[in-house]
């Protein structure tokens, strides 16, 4: 059958749903993203909510590691990043802030390119500035691995690695907050394994599928849950990204992960502290630490608790209910993260929301 | 937070292979993933290959979709 | 000649002297260039309307696959003319340069640009030369200016509900091509630039011209910010169909990698034009049987809408908003 005849037998079918809330959070900023861009966002019935979720690693990586990044930059330096962290501001300024001062900031596609540029420029010192999931997490550790077995000392990274589980605990832990479903990053279970996943079912009676990205796959996703919540039986869990997500996930990423960070309590902006959330490098590689190289210490500067979108990515609100959506706070005047990051739930719902249409 | 994409490895060299990607040829790093070989279709993401694909989830999901779709005909 | 600019070349000395000798005289030469005068006389025989464009470039990578910074400056006003109904006549380009420029590089530039022009029948007749200290900017910016004539009674008309969006070709390819560059992405596959002159193109469509009633290239920003643009001119809605829209599988295949969209990637040799929906078929076809235009598409059309809203019937069956693109694309992860 075409996918999209079966996409609407689907959105067909979840309309049939008499439940009269169904609130489902899709974790993933990915998949907030894909939702809007595919269009299914405008499909779905006024009683299917589906909440953001923390998983946009830009949004949530503390306001004190960017300020540490544009410190860093104060020195000589090359500064390496992915095209997602350019515009997000610390206290004040951003790295695409920097741009205009010439300096040297190069985005790049890969953690490995890091390993290009450090070779290139040997009498440089280069700082990798990154954030990311269990998805990126291997490949920076692979990066780290190679800049040590290469001696590249001139090299050092500066990230915000953190980790799923424990904030899905935490948001899961306040009952109140009333989410019947939850969409599971497909791409972190692919690494970590479908059973990553399932105490979400298990220890907190939530239905949960671990969705592709592909409209069919999240539409799939959503017909599920649905099907699982109307039912009224035990909290089902289910892998419907089989093709990429085995239930214990690709064990040589993981072995080289954790031949290199440790893990560690990690500051969520907007959220706080979160025990055993993050991932730091370990003590055979803290000499490729850019904060110990340059000597900073990124609680120096100011951590502000206070950012408004952390309603947002735990789910309290609708990113339009936020009252700064669309007036003070556009993607070209962003006030916090989650507009300025591409997969932030306030840009992709700024960008693709159809609102407009109602 | 973890845009991925399918691809076909072409060729092997080392560390790296050749991956199409819906007709581009693609230099990603084959070190995360246990094994890998030519005509395997992998998950791209940032230029690494982090997982296997086993097949295609189009077909995957129709047999699970089935059973939720199975009165769909009736409600149209 | 030297091997690198120095600030001399901008001096109005000697060295300036040789630059335009042995560059643009060589590369651009045309008699009313070659007079030599502080400005080009020249006259205009007929009184149709005249078309005046302006723009400055200023693209990193300098050099990119299917062209480089000096073909995108004179196709950008030659196509800026030609979309307003005008034949290019008369160009000028202003050069400013970083001091250290590698002349050999200046060369291939400025004989791309001639190649062009001699292609297209244009002259640069008038011209500029800056030479700044080195860190003072990154490489070069050229700025062109170009004057056309208005031929075949063309005007924009005021555009209807129902009348019909076209595209003459594959969109995003120009900037697919430099995001390759720019990012050194390991990619091998089939990425040129579209850069070229559309003048050809909207000429052959002068027998429907009482039929076209905008014309418009989607270059910076993309097809989708150039619709933007449209949309809030005309005062109505745009909707226009996913399935419609002309995008190369290699094109989509490296948005996807890189996380980029191609609705907001440049196009530099297509042209959107509004057509109305009676001829709108007749125009495709014309457009079709044109060098460059075999995949030009009908992608929508215009409703009644006051607050300019522009939109995508997506292939899964349903609506996602294209705004302006807010800020430049970069790759990502996420």
């Amino acid at each position: 059958m075409n996918k999209a005849i079966l996409i609407k037998k689907i959105i067909n079918e979840i309309h049939q749903s008499s439940i009269e809330k169904l609130n489902i959070m899709e974790v993933c900023g990915t998949h907030t993203q894909a939702v809007s861009r595919s269009g299914i966002r405008s499909l779905l019935p006024p009683n299917l909510v589906l909440l953001s979720g923390p998983g946009c690693p830009v949004c949530v990586t503390d306001k004190s590691l960017i300020d540490a990044a544009v410190e860093i930059l104060k020195n000589d330096i090359i500064l390496a990043t992915f095209g997602d962290m350019v515009r997000v501001r610390g206290t004040l300024e951003s790295i695409s802030d920097q741009l205009h001062k010439r300096k040297n900031i190069f985005v790049i596609y890969s953690p490995l390119d890091c390993l290009e540029l450090a070779k290139d420029k040997p009498e440089r010192q280069v700082v990798f500035f990154t954030a990311g999931f269990e998805t990126t997490a291997p490949g920076i550790a692979l990066a780290v691995k190679l800049a040590h077995k290469e001696n590249l000392h001139n090299l050092s990274f500066l990230t915000s690695l953190k980790l799923m589980p424990p904030v899905l605990h935490s948001i899961l832990r306040e009952k109140q907050k009333k989410i019947h479903g939850l969409i599971c990053p497909g791409h972190v279970a692919a690494v970590m394994g479908a059973g990553y996943f399932r105490f979400v079912a298990g220890e907190y009676g939530i239905n949960a599928a671990v969705c592709g990205f592909e409209p069919l796959d999240i539409a799939s996703g959503l017909l599920f849950l649905t099907k699982k919540i109307s039912s009224s039986s035990e909290a089902a869990f289910a892998n419907l990204y089989e093709s990429c997500v085995r239930e214990e996930g690709n064990e040589t990423a993981r072995k080289i992960m954790m031949q290199v960070f440790d893990i560690a309590d990690g500051n969520w902006r907007g959220i706080g502290e979160i025990k055993e959330s993050a991932l730091v490098l370990n003590q055979n590689y803290c000499c490729f630490d850019a904060l110990k190289k340059f000597n900073i210490r990124p609680d120096k500067f100011a951590s502000d608790q206070h950012c408004n979108c952390s309603d947002v990515i735990l789910g309290n609100i609708m990113p339009y209910e936020c009252r700064l959506f669309g007036k003070a706070c556009t993607p070209q005047k962003p006030a916090g993260p989650c507009m300025i990051s591409s997969e932030g739930s306030c840009s992709a719902y700024y960008r693709y929301w159809e609102a407009s249409f109602k | 937070m973890c845009l991925a994409v399918p691809g076909i490895i072409v060729s092997i060299d080392r560390a790296w292979a050749q991956v199409d990607v819906i007709g581009v040829l693609n230099t990603v790093n084959i070190q995360l993933i246990d094994e890998p070989a030519v005509g395997d279709c992998v998950l791209i993401h940032a230029g690494c290959a982090i997982q296997k694909i086993s097949s295609d989830n189009f077909s995957f999901l129709s047999s699970i979709l089935s059973e939720f779709l199975i009165g769909a005909e009736k409600n149209e | 000649m030297k091997e690198q600019i120095s600030l001399s070349h901008g001096d109005g000395g000697k060295y300036t002297s040789i630059l335009i000798n042995e560059l643009f005289y060589k590369y651009f030469g045309n008699e009313i260039l070659l007079k030599g005068g502080d400005s080009a006389v020249f006259s205009i025989k007929s009184r149709r309307k005249l078309a005046f464009s302006t723009d400055s470039f200023v693209v990193k990578p300098l050099f990119f696959p299917g062209g480089d910074i000096g073909k995108l400056a004179v196709c950008g006003t030659i196509n800026d003319l030609s979309v307003s109904g005008a034949k290019p006549l008369y160009l000028s380009a202003g050069f400013i340069i970083e001091e250290g420029f590698s002349i050999s590089d200046l060369k291939d530039i400025v004989r791309s640009m001639g190649q062009i022009c001699k292609e297209t029948g244009t002259m640069i007749i008038a011209g500029d030369t800056k030479v700044v200290e080195k860190g003072d900017m990154d490489g070069l910016c050229i700025n062109t200016a170009g004057i056309g004539v208005v031929e075949n009674g063309y005007m924009p008309k005021k555009i209807k509900n129902g009348d019909r969006i076209i595209i003459t070709g594959s969109i995003a390819e120009h900037g697919t091509a430099i995001v390759l560059e720019r990012y050194k992405i390991k990619a091998l596959g089939a990425f040129v630039s579209d850069c070229a002159p559309v003048y050809n193109m909207i000429s052959s469509l002068a027998p429907f011209y009482k039929g076209i009633k905008l014309m418009r290239d989607p270059t910076r920003g993309g097809v989708a910010t150039a619709l933007n643009e449209i949309s809030a001119s005309a005062g109505k809605g745009i909707r226009i169909y996913e399935n419609a829209l002309p995008i190369r599988n290699e094109v989509n295949a490296v948005c996807s990698i890189l996380g980029l969209d191609p609705l907001y990637l440049a196009s530099e040799g297509r042209v959107i034009l509004v057509a109305d929906p009676d001829m709108s078929q007749e125009i495709l076809e014309c457009i079709r049987s044109c060098k460059d235009g075999e995949n030009s598409s009908i992608i929508g059309s215009f409703f009644d809408n006051s607050s300019s809203l522009v939109y995508m019937e997506t292939e899964a069956g349903g609506r996602r908003l294209l705004n302006t693109l807010e800020f430049p694309m970069l790759p990502r992860i996420c």
